[in-house]
């Protein structure tokens, strides 16, 4: 009984401001600048294998961070976010391949069609709750897997090929370079955090947390709590095909394999492992995902058997994830 | 804080943009030591046991070259493309920048293949297809940096279903896997039929990868009032719809026509019986009578203790036409990599399925397909009789590029 009053404190306490304790925000904005400056030189250093899984960390961390708007701070656990990551590189495969427009148009445009069909998916699913939630979310992006692999004018299950990256001539720069991409990755990256970090800091994100604390009382407080929810995840949807137009460019290629449920799935993951509702945890969550896969793959064969072994010890000892725990950490030690 | 982190996240941007400004062009540092090669199959899943036989029929053929070229010893890097896409265009990156090989080889899936069609042009990665037979790789997705040393799927189906129109056979029904391999040769099996005055009544498709329940399908088809059933399926697939098919009586009421992917060697222990009287196309099998492919077997039987399956035979095809390249250039890479693909294209050598060309857009092709069937020989052991051959067909256009 005392134990789950304190960890309900515990959690309030974390959740209701964005960083948790006064004194360890001076550690988190040094961490945040190592980390910035460490990402910009990270080219000089090391080999191009490096800035790849890098730049796959990054995109992964993106599509994380559009989870963990609406897992995280809204409290609305989805398992179909990976639609949206689908819908960003169709967006601009079917943009620049199938109507012809460059990038600069295709993108944008793919953004906005995004956000005005996540709007309706999301004044259905956020009817729901809980489970439910979780498995209305996962019905709508099953169905637009299953016509993504039927449809013959985006190839069916081969997907689409030729999707251009950025034309950066204009700076003498070629983004088929892997230093060049990678910068653009992380130029993308930061402004989508920026963009994340706006809205959790607004009045919006503190409603957004509001309705994850205590959805009743925001209620009775006047606030449109279903406006809200949908305006959260159309948000998402966007954060997610930003991510998916990233992922497009950087195989050149996109199939109905982004937009499964695994990939959903392992979104949540990396949010869990990472730390929910810190606005850097699912770009830590990400890197430890994608190199700890990567490092099993290059052991064992059979690395899906350890990888979800390693996840199990993750949600055992790291409560909160990777940063809620070094937050909690440096917590307890003031 | 707030302005603090936008504070730092604009150094951060200025920093990263001075960065790129300087990244310099990443050089092709010149190796030395072995040349390199990626080895790229699907050794886990559908396709983990052709996977393995390409495996093997590779390892023959650089053999045969004392795993050295102009005395350099040739390594191979193996990768599991876990036959999705996006597992192997993330191999192939790792190939690319962490192994830095000199070329790319195998690939089983189309759908891996047309996936890293893109990659291997933007590259510049010579890519050298085991199988991934489907048409579009050296059609609409042809680069000068991808070569394919088995066949098309046109090459070998059209000719195929051009023969069982001209062997008395009206009707057909087809089944094959939903997915672009399954597509492309059950649509050259369609045209070569129906261009020779054979009709396909249905054409039905089952989930790629994701299935092992045949009966719905089994059962339209026979229901279809077909002649035969003509079918597509590799490996485990294979075993499960030839078993069925079995299972439901229907191999007195419909023949289960396929190749030699659906009755495969490697799967005979699994099929038992079933693949005993079954007549199939195939494009190699063990007892051609051939110098080449004698020398071929005998060599795969004294490393491996058996008879090799189709994939072996194209795995050492694949082996064998990039050593034969390496060798006439030197046993170097040249600096501009389009060259080793286009020395490719210009060889011409035996192997144990015939003579191998290659046509234009980099796709090798069939000298001829031979029909077979299988029986229990002298010794009890099941082996292919042969029954008749024709020559293969040429591939599809759709390559647009000039190279």
């Amino acid at each position: 009984m005392s134990a789950d009053v304190m960890l309900t404190s515990e959690r309030r306490a974390g959740a209701m401001k964005p960083l948790p304790l006064p004194a360890s925000r001076r550690a988190y904005a040094a961490l945040l600048v190592t980390i910035g400056f460490g990402l910009c030189a990270l080219p000089s250093f090391v080999s191009g294998y490096v800035m790849t899984l890098a730049v796959e960390v990054m995109i992964a961390g993106i599509f994380a961070s559009g989870i963990n708007l609406l897992t995280g701070y809204t409290g609305l656990v989805s398992l179909g976010q990976a639609m949206f990551l689908g819908f960003g590189g169709y967006g601009i495969a079917i943009g620049t391949a199938l109507l012809g427009w460059p990038l600069w148009i295709s993108a944008p445009v793919t953004l906005v069609v995004v956000a005005a069909i996540a709007a309706p998916i999301g004044a259905i699913c956020t009817r729901t709750r809980g489970v439910e939630f979780l498995l209305i979310t996962l019905a709508f992006s099953q169905m637009f897997y299953g016509a993504a692999i039927k449809l013959r004018w985006t190839n069916g299950s081969d997907g689409m090929t030729g999707i251009p990256r950025p034309d950066l001539s204009l700076l003498g720069m070629s983004a088929d370079n892997p230093t060049v991409f990678y910068y653009y990755v992380l130029v993308v990256a930061v402004l989508s955090l920026l963009m994340l970090w706006r809205i959790v800091t607004s009045p919006f994100g503190s409603v957004l947390v509001g309705i994850r604390e205590n959805e009743r009382r925001m209620m009775s407080m006047g606030y449109a709590v279903a406006n809200y929810k949908v305006g959260s995840f159309a948000l998402a949807a966007v954060i997610c095909a930003v991510a998916g137009i990233l992922q497009s460019q950087y195989t050149y290629f996109v199939n109905p394999d982004a937009m499964s449920w695994q990939m959903s799935g392992e979104g949540v993951l990396m949010v869990i492992i990472g730390g929910a509702n810190v606005i850097l945890g699912p770009f830590v969550g990400a890197a430890v995902f994608v190199v700890v896969k990567q490092a099993l793959s290059m052991i064992t064969e059979e690395y899906n058997l350890f990888f979800g072994i390693f996840f199990m010890l993750v949600v055992a000892f790291f409560r909160g994830g990777v940063l809620g725990s070094i937050s909690a950490l440096i917590g307890k030690r003031q | 804080m707030a302005m603090s982190f936008k504070g730092y996240a604009l150094i951060g941007l200025t920093g990263a943009i001075g960065l790129a400004a300087s990244a310099s062009v990443p050089t092709y540092a010149q190796e030395k030591g072995a040349i390199k090669i990626g080895l790229m199959l699907p050794y886990k899943g559908v396709y983990a046991v052709p996977a393995e036989s390409i495996d093997r029929g590779f390892q023959i053929a650089l053999e045969e070259f004392g795993n050295k070229s102009n005395g350099r010893p040739i390594e191979i890097i193996r990768a599991d493309d876990e036959l999705t896409p996006s597992v192997g265009v993330q191999r192939f990156n790792k190939f690319v920048q962490s192994d830095k090989v000199a070329l790319v080889a195998g690939v089983v899936g189309s759908n891996v293949g047309i996936a890293l069609s893109e990659l291997a042009d933007k590259n510049k990665m010579p890519m050298v297809f085991v199988n991934a037979f489907a048409d579009e790789i050296t059609g609409k997705f042809c680069s000068p940096y991808i070569a394919r040393t088995s066949f098309s799927a046109n090459g070998f189906e059209y000719a195929s279903g051009k023969y069982w129109a001209s062997k008395g056979v009206k009707t057909a029904v087809t089944m094959g896997p939903d997915y672009s391999a399954g597509r492309a040769f059950i649509g050259g099996f369609k045209r070569g039929f129906e261009d020779n005055g054979g009709k396909v009544i249905e054409e039905i498709w089952t989930p790629f990868q994701k299935t092992k329940d045949y009966s719905a399908a089994l059962t339209q088809a026979a229901n279809s009032g077909a002649q035969i059933i003509y079918a597509f399926y590799a490996g485990a697939e294979a075993i499960q719809v030839v078993k069925q098919h079995a299972d439901f009586g229907l191999r007195t009421k419909i023949p289960f026509i396929g190749d030699h992917w659906v009755y495969d060697e490697a799967l005979w222990p699994a099929l038992g019986d079933l693949a005993l009287n079954a007549q199939h196309v195939a494009t190699h099998y063990p007892s051609i009578e051939t110098e080449v492919n004698q020398k071929f077997v005998k060599a795969y039987n004294a490393k491996y203790k058996q008879d090799p399956d189709v994939s072996a035979a194209l795995g050492y095809d694949n082996g064998k036409a990039i050593m034969l390249t390496l060798e006439k250039l030197g046993g170097e890479m040249p600096q501009d990599r389009a060259k080793f693909i286009s020395t490719m294209r210009d060889l011409t050598f035996d192997s144990p399925r015939g003579k191998i060309k290659f046509n234009a857009q980099n796709s090798a092709l069939l000298e001829k397909v031979y029909v077979v069937e299988i029986v229990k020989g002298p010794d009890g052991k099941m082996q292919r009789k042969p029954l008749d051959q024709f020559p293969g067909a040429g591939d599809l256009p759709g390559c647009t590029k000039s190279f």
